[in-house]
């Protein structure tokens, strides 16, 4: 148990019973006090009331008695003023302020007058003075003063005062020893409890208060303070328990959190596999964007393949053409070789072989008109006239590349019997050797085609490279080359431009794509603009324009969108501008499209990463000067 | 209430005196009496002025004296303190006095001779005045005054 330090160490009896005694003291001093001074006030007053009362019947017995003449009541009233012991004087003044009589004897011998009588009042203190008019036959208006003594009033007084002392000190005493008695009643009960309260402890609950003694409140108190010990044992023993059931369910709490906390941990594992799969999805779903870009790619491949083919194949045609011209003339230049070089002189044999030699190397980039020209020169030779057919001759050899000058070197086999033969053999072997270049020109067609093939379908997963964006451009319009090459006029105006670092494979999709759907656009018939500016070496634009009816309205806004398609319903995935656009804008660059009756014009403008100065100098150099002269020419001819 | 009473009874008393007064001539001698059992025979004037200023309050045989008067203004009055050489105010004044000093028994005042006889008779000590002509018989006379 805890101790409280008392402030003071006054017991509560004592405390009650001096509290009760000096409340009952003061309120006894009090009353009395009061009561005192209103008895004083009450005695007083009764005392001037008596005075007057007394006045008046001396007056009214001086009055009738002198009235009367009758002496006996004038001495009966003095008598009755000698015997009241509260007079103290009786003078009896005459008209003329004189003492008529007074009474004590004094008075008389000293003849006072009226004027002064306060000198005598004055210097007593214990008189109470009181006069009254009065008249008689004898004396006219006079005045009647008569003394009282106060001694007596002040007597009475004070007996009042040692009364009430007395009474006072009765009942203070009473007060006090009632007190005490009570004081000590109700606190004995008190003390009871506080010596129960002290000895109650845990190890003592049983202690309780005697209900049965002391008055009703004290009973009550009792009682009250039992239950509330009750109470107390009860409230301990259910914190108890609720302690008990709190560590309890803190316990089970801890159980369930610690659970709770396993399934957390469950649960972010499962969200950390899932967070794989989802990544493991994401990858699966680029990797199958990456297909899919691809597949549309291979999807435009696929549309290009039959022109690839064609375009192939009429080179291949061409090839095998002149292999079997190569193969027929080859024979007739060995019969004519024989036959030539058995009839010629040997001097002229030599000129043969060497003009021989001379046919294979000569230039055959000729023109029809310009073979035509050779001819006529040739006709006008003096050597040829010896010629039965001078015309034919001359085409002859026209034909396969000769010119004025490289015939007058062989003037002397004209002059010649053989010189028709001569002539033929010229011929078939410039023939043969037209073919060959024929050969040289279409393997070399199909080389190129496959090298744009090649660089065409290269996989995203490519590096960024510094590319020449125009040769670009120049192998996609080399693979659509098929589907432009009927009806549609290819007008480039390329402006010089350094390499651009990109990813090239994926920009020739976007020029494929353009370029196609321009095709499709106009039908197959018109005309496409391609444009490659320089906008002051920062960017770099691509427009391709057509003539075509342009786009409609409501197709507009979508047309970037993926799987958007105007096409039937299978001949194309609606991903290639969409595709475009990503492909545009992974270069931090923009895909805008112009479009009105007249035609629709896509333009592409990427930013130029400039390659650095030291590194990469020579290679463009280096590959402006292959592309100088290039710009401004048609492909289609 | 009282003092109005006292004065109602004062009138009527007063009313009562004037029935019966007293019609002597001036010019009638006055004669002073006594109770027989008074041992003196006679008194002069200056003993009888004495008496009556109350100065002189017992006889000779220490009998207290009793003085007796008349009331109101009567003429036997006058004469009788014309002979004293005062006046009856005066003679009230003094008795007046005398009464508060203690020392006197108040004078008797009487309305008529025959009250005054029957005073002096019934009362040994007592002195009264009356005229000559009416002294009653068993009176003994101590003064005579002339009018």
């Amino acid at each position: 148990m805890a101790n409280y330090k008392l402030s003071y160490d006054f017991p509560l009896k004592q405390q009650l019973m001096v509290l009760v005694t000096f409340i009952a003291l003061i309120a006894i001093i009090f009353f009395a006090y009061i009561n005192s001074d209103i008895q004083k006030q009450l005695v007083y007053k009764e005392f001037e009331r008596s005075a007057i009362t007394q006045i008046e019947a001396v007056r009214l017995g001086l009055e009738i008695g002198l009235q009367e003449e009758n002496f006996e009541s004038i001495s009966k009233v003095f008598n009755w003023a000698t015997t009241n012991q509260i007079i103290d004087f009786i003078v009896i003044y005459d008209e003329f302020e004189e003492i008529l009589a007074a009474y004590p004897d004094d008075f008389n011998s000293q003849l006072e007058t009226l004027n002064s009588l306060p000198t005598r009042v004055s210097s007593n203190e214990d008189l109470f003075v009181k006069n009254l008019p009065w008249f008689s036959n004898i004396s006219g208006d006079g005045e009647i003063y008569i003394g009282f003594k106060t001694k007596y009033i002040q007597e009475a007084d004070k007996e009042t005062f040692w009364n009430l002392f007395l009474i006072t000190l009765i009942i203070g005493i009473a007060t006090a020893l009632s007190a005490f008695l009570v004081a000590k009643n109700i606190t004995r009960p008190i003390e009871a409890l506080k010596n129960i309260a002290q000895q109650f402890t845990i190890e003592h609950p049983e202690m309780r208060a005697n209900e049965l003694q002391g008055s009703y409140e004290i009973k009550v108190l009792a009682k009250s303070f039992n239950t509330m010990l009750d109470t107390l044992v009860e409230t301990q023993h259910q914190r108890i328990q609720e302690m008990e059931n709190f560590n309890q369910s803190l316990s089970e709490r801890n159980n369930r959190l610690s659970s709770a906390y396993n399934k957390l941990e469950k649960q972010s594992n499962q969200l950390e596999t899932e967070k794989e799969k989802a990544t493991q999805a994401l990858d699966d779903l680029k990797q199958t964007q990456v297909k899919l870009v691809q597949s549309e790619k291979m999807a435009a491949l696929g549309q290009l393949v039959a022109s690839v083919a064609h375009e192939i194949n009429t080179p291949s045609g061409a090839i095998n053409s002149a292999i079997d011209e190569i193969n027929r003339d080859s024979v007739d230049i060995l019969n004519d070789l024989i036959i030539v070089v058995d009839s010629l002189p040997d001097s002229k044999k030599i000129t043969f072989l060497n003009a021989s030699k001379q046919i294979i190397g000569m230039e055959r980039t000729m023109s029809t008109s310009e073979i035509r020209k050779n001819a006529r020169e040739i006709q006008k030779i003096p050597e040829m006239q010896n010629l039965m057919d001078t015309a034919f001759y001359s085409r002859l050899l026209a034909q396969v590349g000769f010119r004025k000058e490289s015939v007058l070197e062989v003037t002397s086999l004209l002059t010649d019997q053989h010189a028709p033969l001569v002539i033929n053999s010229f011929h078939n072997l410039g023939m043969s050797q037209i073919h060959i270049r024929d050969i040289r020109i279409a393997i070399s067609r199909i080389i190129q085609l496959i090298k744009a093939l090649k660089t065409y379908s290269r996989v995203d997963n490519e590096t960024e490279t510094y590319t020449n964006i125009q040769e670009d451009l120049e192998n996609t319009l080399i693979i659509l080359h098929n589907k432009t090459k009927r009806a549609i006029t290819i007008e480039k105006e390329f402006e010089y431009l350094p390499m651009v670092k990109c990813y090239p494979g994926r920009l020739s999709q976007v020029w494929t794509n353009l370029i196609h759907n321009s095709i499709q656009a106009m039908n197959g018939s018109g005309v496409i603009t391609i444009r490659l500016k320089n906008l002051k070496n920062e960017f770099m634009a691509v427009e391709i324009e057509d003539n075509g009816p342009g786009i409609a309205d409501d197709v507009l806004p979508n047309i970037f969108e993926p799987y958007f398609t105007t096409n039937a319903k299978g001949e194309g995935t609606g991903l290639g501008l969409s595709i475009s656009k990503e492909i545009v804008e992974s270069h931090n660059g923009l895909i805008d499209v112009k479009t009105s009756t007249d035609g629709t014009c896509f333009i592409v403008t990427i930013p130029i990463i400039k390659p650095d100065q030291t590194s990469d100098n020579n290679i463009i150099k280096k590959r402006d000067s292959e592309n100088t002269g290039k710009t401004e020419e048609t492909s289609d001819e | 209430m009282t003092y109005l009473f006292l004065h109602i009874i004062s009138i009527l008393l007063f009313l009562g005196n004037t029935s019966n007064e007293l019609t002597n001539s001036p010019s009638e001698p006055i004669v002073i009496i006594v109770n027989e059992s008074i041992e003196i025979d006679q008194i002069d004037i200056n003993e009888l002025i004495d008496i009556y200023t109350l100065s002189k309050q017992r006889w000779d045989d220490n009998t207290r004296i009793r003085v007796a008067d008349y009331k109101g203004s009567q003429d036997i009055r006058d004469t009788f303190y014309n002979a004293l050489h005062t006046t009856p105010n005066n003679i009230k004044k003094i008795w007046l006095r005398a009464q508060f000093t203690g020392r006197s028994i108040p004078p008797i005042v009487v309305d008529s001779v025959d009250e005054m006889w029957k005073v002096v008779l019934e009362n040994p000590g007592t002195i009264g005045y009356v005229p000559f002509n009416q002294v009653p018989v068993n009176a003994k006379i101590l003064l005579q005054i002339d009018g």
